[in-house]
């Protein structure tokens, strides 16, 4: 859809239109919940920051001035929600040492070989465990590029800081990444 | 160019986000170094390599009544659970009109009222007891006299 399309729910949404939100839901929250899940690899704390954000939405639309770009607001809102949200989820991580909700299963021609699922299993955790190490910016910031694959200037919009910052961040987050690599 | 810098512009360059004259810069540097060459192959596999994380799960189906019950809870809660900056606002509003009232107040208020020291005598009364002062002190009627006798006491 059309970004103008995205500012004229906003207009209804400031309005108290709820349809207008779920319009906006249906539109947007794939990428809420997917960037949230992607950033603490817990399903439960992927839902409330969704929830929460769209709640944030209807209660802060008036606010939202049209010159931004509605995604750009959005994903702010999303990233702030997840960069507040990590000691609840090192807190529950901590608390019990299993990997986050982490071993769902893995689509693998190999599943009925079970050592193989089990190593593959193993490897996504201990890969999700060094990721959840990184700094809260440097994480975010691969997570959107990587699985979002935006570029440069959009990360810098939605993290609130410069290109070069944000080349900065990836930089470092890609060093950590490669010592876990050849580990 | 040195592989210090070669190895600094990499990621960019993996991503795309180096300028034009960089990008070429860089290339004509990977084509004679092999160790920078080897460094971009196992870059681009490690990137590659982050796909193991796994697939993020679907979104929940029942989101979305979560969403809306939230918002009715919100709708719902009592004043002392609204979020700070609601309060505060409210807070604003309250102190703006109690201002007004008490500014207003304040500006239409011209003193004691005159009743409170003569009670019962109007304007016009007033006039009236001039006059009718006048008229005794320099001895100008009787007519005047009998006005000063129908003012109340
Ligand atoms: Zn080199």
């Amino acid at each position: 859809m059309e970004p103008t399309d995205d500012k004229q729910l906003m207009r209804s949404v400031a309005a108290g239109d709820r349809q207008a939100l779920k319009a906006l839901y249906e539109r947007h929250a794939d990428f809420v919940f997917r960037t949230a899940y992607r950033f603490l690899f817990d399903q439960e704390d992927a839902r409330d920051i969704t929830q929460s954000v769209f709640v944030t939405v209807m209660q802060t639309a008036h606010r939202y001035k049209p010159e931004a770009k509605l995604t750009t607001w959005l994903y702010r809102v999303v990233v702030n929600r997840c960069l507040n949200h990590r000691s609840k989820a090192n807190h529950r991580l901590r608390g019990s040492q299993n990997e986050p909700d982490h071993l769902e299963r893995v689509p693998a021609p190999e599943e009925n070989q079970p050592d193989r699922l089990m190593e593959r299993a193993e490897q996504m955790a201990r890969l999700r465990n060094a990721l959840l190490q990184l700094p809260e910016r440097q994480r975010m910031a691969l997570v959107l590029k990587r699985f979002e694959e935006m570029s440069y200037e959009e990360i810098a919009e939605v993290l609130g800081c410069s290109k070069s910052s944000v080349e900065s961040l990836l930089f470092r987050a890609r060093q950590s990444m490669k010592k876990f690599f050849c580990e | 160019m040195r592989c210090f810098r070669a190895r600094s512009w990499l990621f960019a360059y993996l991503d795309g986000e180096l300028s034009e004259r960089r990008r070429a810069a860089l290339e004509d540097h990977l084509m004679r170094c092999s160790r920078c060459s080897a460094e971009l192959c196992s870059s681009k596999k490690q990137w590659a390599g982050l796909a193991n994380v796994g697939p993020a799960p679907s979104i929940p189906s029942d989101l979305w009544g979560h969403v809306i019950q939230a918002l009715n809870e919100a709708e719902r809660l009592p004043w002392y659970r609204l979020h700070r900056v609601q309060i505060f606002r409210a807070a604003c509003v309250t102190a703006c009109v109690a201002l007004g009232f008490v500014s207003g107040a304040l500006l239409s208020w011209r003193g004691p009222p005159a009743d409170s020291v003569r009670p019962e005598i109007s304007v016009s009364e007033e006039m009236l007891v001039a006059e009718a002062f006048d008229a005794t002190a320099f001895g100008l009627g009787q007519e005047k006299e009998g006005l000063l006798r129908c003012i109340p006491k």
